[in-house]
């Protein structure tokens, strides 16, 4: 277990500097300046040449990519052009709101996918069934911000039960925080839960039909038990492989509901430093991104042991 | 971002918005009142708050709560003093006295003295584009006495006070010391002495100023940049909130106070709710074609000819909004901006006549090479523009290439004068004839022409207050523009901004000010 741990952690390095290295050529064949964002429309030629120069924009790409490297090799992943910060510092601060986000909408996704959806495999080709089958395609077709824009037209603004957009920090009372965040989560979960309410019936019902639910059946366990302790148990392992991938999806999706909520999150962090070439940001992030990705790979793999007992590392 | 799918929700939203409203009784109270904080929403962050660094919009709107000038535009768009007390210049036209206003503090509490003036102005000779073309008139600025600088001249120089009030190439007065250790890059610590001082920016989130308890206002009722300024708010919270559906859900149920930069089809929804007032912004910007004058065939002035004569101006601005929303009119300058306006230029502007345009490709030898125009889908107004130019262009003989960019990649393609031969922008309101940016030459566009330069330095020899003289040559210069058509100018686009009931004493002008401003709450 140990070794393997060691293993896939070991495995991480490359996988990362791959992807550093590639976002980081990517992004500077690219055109696009932050100087000349900087600066404003109406700067001169000379005034964006002299500050390319003075933040090293300038320089061979290939001596770029090599004091970003070195710097990266000793653990420092630079300095934001924009903001007063490093990049470790601006993804740290930027990471509150996306994980709370992203947590809360997971929450709400599970807690909504799997009851239903179980029940629909049990009750398959049902009324409920259908309802629960066109909800389901409902949620993966609807695009999140209009979604969200909708939640807003409803919640915030006719009902006034939410702010219309926003962010409190957790530590400034929870109530305040769940208030700027529920709407955003709901609008992001809606789809998440599709995904995971469609794999949690699919799965539930494949496990219905094994031998072994025949047997419990014939052996007169009650119906809750045949479903809970036999069919969920084991229809688990499919839908925790869709919730941990669709958990990095989330992040993406995060993209665009914290930019419709103005949310400090990464997804805002991204857009923005996109938007003005911020470039060690933008590295950073990607760099985060993919090793959240991969992390949350591993985790996967190590709840199936959890779940599984056949499964051993 | 426009998708088909999103009507609905706009509608949903809007319908929802004045159900809310109507329900919403708010107080009006009768007199300003101190205290409270202004919630603004505007449409981008800005990348620094240095007010002489950026020439940016999102820059500017919340810096001149924080910086002043020494002179500032007034409600008429006219330099008046705002830092300074006065100023006189000697017979030769090459000394300026200006004398400073006493009792002014910056936000430490520390007092403003020439030795920080001189360090600003040295800065903003260094680092702003508008500074750096004043500074190769400016032969040295000294300090006369703790109240008081000389600016000499190596050559007359008359619109150096204009310069000076310029609110696009800012020249802020920061401490010296800040000044010193920002030199040519922009500055990290925002001290000025403003109504307002910066308190803090959380990326993404917010910037707020809080009242300056040291500012000292004038108090002469100038309207504009100047003149008295009082800060009622406690606090002004900028908010950027890039959706605008979501700014103007905001600003209907009160969370925001005033949102800015709204697109057009929401002026329907704002005029039937009570509660909000909608700010047509007049001088606000005007869209025109950039030509690449540094390659064939846009180097010859016959084939930008050309293109006034293909293009029909009132069919391309219907493109960006309703007609509440635009205006045609040739002119470099705005309407309000009565010194620099006039309407030479309007027997070519507006007269599509596609056979003269033809005869003028004809004569410059036009042989079908393929023009690439670029265009952005980051801005509505830029594709909608170019959906309908290039038709217009192509209807005339012109073979035309569209290329659609993010707004970054079209920024910097711009700079390279190889790569483009069009592309179409907006020319936010410009207080100058020599503060016009494409006359520059290392703008993109690349423009050369020994007759504007003359008209320009000639500009630069007539006192302001030799209103004739300068009426004369702003005709001419704007008759050079149409001969030589550096940009093709299409028409005058207005913005729309709301504010709700909460907000008093707020007025119109090219951009956001909240000092005079209070709310009600």
């Amino acid at each position: 277990m140990t070794r393997y741990l060691a293993g896939r952690v070991a495995a991480l390095l490359p996988v990362l500097l791959a992807v550093g290295v590639t976002a980081f050529l990517l992004l500077h064949l690219i055109p696009g300046d932050p100087a000349a964002v900087i600066l404003g429309p109406d700067a001169s030629a000379a005034q964006v040449a002299r500050l390319r120069h003075a933040l090293g924009l300038d320089r061979p790409l290939a001596v770029q990519l090599a004091l970003w490297l070195g710097r990266l090799l000793r653990g420092n992943l630079g300095d934001s052009i924009f903001l007063r910060q490093t990049v470790a510092q601006a993804i740290w601060q930027h990471l509150g709101p996306t994980a709370g986000l992203t947590a809360l909408a997971e929450m709400l996704a599970i807690g909504a996918a799997i009851p239903s959806g179980v029940l629909a495999a049990w009750k398959r080709h049902s009324r409920f069934d259908q309802v629960f089958m066109s909800a389901v395609l409902l949620g993966v077709s609807i695009p999140s911000f209009w979604m969200g824009l909708n939640l807003i037209a409803v919640f915030a603004v006719a009902a006034r039960w939410f702010p219309v957009a926003g962010y409190e920090s957790p530590l400034r009372g929870v109530g305040p925080w769940l208030r700027h965040l529920l709407l955003p989560a709901l609008a992001l979960a809606f789809t998440q839960a599709g995904l995971i309410a469609r794999m949690a019936r699919d799965a539930t019902i494949e496990i219905l039909d094994e031998d072994y639910i025949r047997t419990a059946r014939s052996k007169g366990v009650a119906d809750a038990a045949v479903l809970l302790r036999h069919a969920l148990r084991n229809a688990l392992i499919p839908t925790v492989t869709v919730i941990g991938t669709s958990l990095a999806n989330l992040l993406s999706g995060a993209v665009v509901v914290e930019s419709v909520f103005v949310l400090p999150g990464i997804g805002s962090l991204v857009i923005q430093s996109v938007s003005r070439r911020d470039y060690p940001v933008i590295e950073g992030v990607v760099l985060f991104a993919a090793a959240v990705y991969v992390l949350l790979n591993l985790a996967v793999d190590l709840l199936y042991a959890v779940i599984d007992p056949r499964v051993r590392y | 971002m426009r998708v088909f799918g999103m009507n609905l929700g706009i509608r949903v939203l809007l319908i929802a918005a004045a159900v809310g409203l109507a329900g919403a009784g708010m107080a009006r109270g009768a007199g300003p009142a101190a205290g409270g904080v202004i919630h603004v929403a505007t449409n981008a962050e800005p990348g620094t708050l240095d007010w002489t660094a950026s020439t940016a919009t999102a820059t500017r709107l919340v810096a001149w709560h924080v910086y002043e000038t020494l002179f500032a535009l007034d409600r008429n768009y006219d330099v008046k003093p705002l830092l300074a007390e006065g100023y006189s210049v000697s017979a030769d036209g090459l000394h300026y006295t200006i004398r400073l206003r006493r009792g002014v503090a910056f936000h430490t509490g520390q007092p403003m003295t020439a030795d920080d003036v001189v360090a600003s102005l040295e800065r903003w000779g260094e680092l702003s584009g508008g500074g750096r073309e004043t500074f190769t008139f400016i032969k040295h600025v000294t300090k006369v006495d703790p109240a008081t600088i000389e600016i000499t001249l190596n050559r007359v120089f008359a619109p150096l006070i204009d310069n000076l009030g310029d609110p696009k190439q800012a020249a802020i007065i920061m401490p010296q010391s800040l000044a010193r250790a920002a030199g040519a890059q922009p500055a990290r610590d925002y001290i000025g002495t403003g109504p307002y001082a910066f308190q803090k920016w959380e990326q993404g989130r917010q910037i707020v100023l809080a009242r300056n308890p040291h500012y000292a206002a004038r108090a002469e009722d100038w309207g504009g940049l100047t003149g008295r300024k009082v800060a009622y708010a406690d606090e002004i919270d900028f908010l950027p909130v890039r959706d605008d559906q979501v700014r103007f859900a905001g600003v209907s149920t009160g969370e925001y106070d005033l949102a800015l930069e709204l697109a057009p089809d929401l002026y329907p929804q704002i005029k039937g709710n009570p509660h909000l007032t909608a700010d047509i912004v007049k001088v606000f910007t005007w869209r025109g074609v950039v030509f690449n004058k540094a390659r064939p065939p846009f180097n010859d002035a016959r084939m930008r000819r050309a293109v006034l004569y293909a293009i029909k101006p009132g069919d391309l601005m219907a493109a960006v909004g309703p007609k509440e929303f635009w205006s045609l009119d040739p002119a470099l300058f705005f309407p309000q901006q009565d010194a620099l306006y006039t309407t030479v230029g309007k027997d070519v502007y507006n007269h599509q006549n596609l056979e003269k345009a033809r005869a003028l490709m004809k004569e410059a030898g036009y042989a079908g090479r393929t023009i690439a125009l670029l265009a952005t889908k980051d801005y509505a107004w830029n594709y909608n523009l170019s959906q309908v130019l290039v038709p217009q262009l192509q209807a005339a003989g012109f073979a035309v290439d569209e290329q659609v960019y993010d707004w970054p990649t079209l920024l910097s393609r711009r700079t390279k004068k190889d790569l483009w031969d069009i592309f179409l922008t907006g020319f936010s309101p410009s207080f100058d004839p020599t503060a016009v940016i494409f006359f520059a030459r290392t703008w993109p566009g690349f423009y050369e022409s020994a007759a504007m330069d003359d008209l320009l330095s000639r500009w630069g020899q007539t006192s302001p207050r030799d209103a004739a003289g300068r009426k004369a040559l702003i005709e001419q210069i704007q008759a050079t523009f149409y001969t030589d058509v550096p940009v093709a100018k299409i028409g005058n686009e207005y913005g729309l901004e709301v504010y709700n009931d909460h907000l008093r004493g707020y007025t119109s002008y090219f951009d956001v000010r909240f000092w005079n401003v209070w709310v009600t709450r």
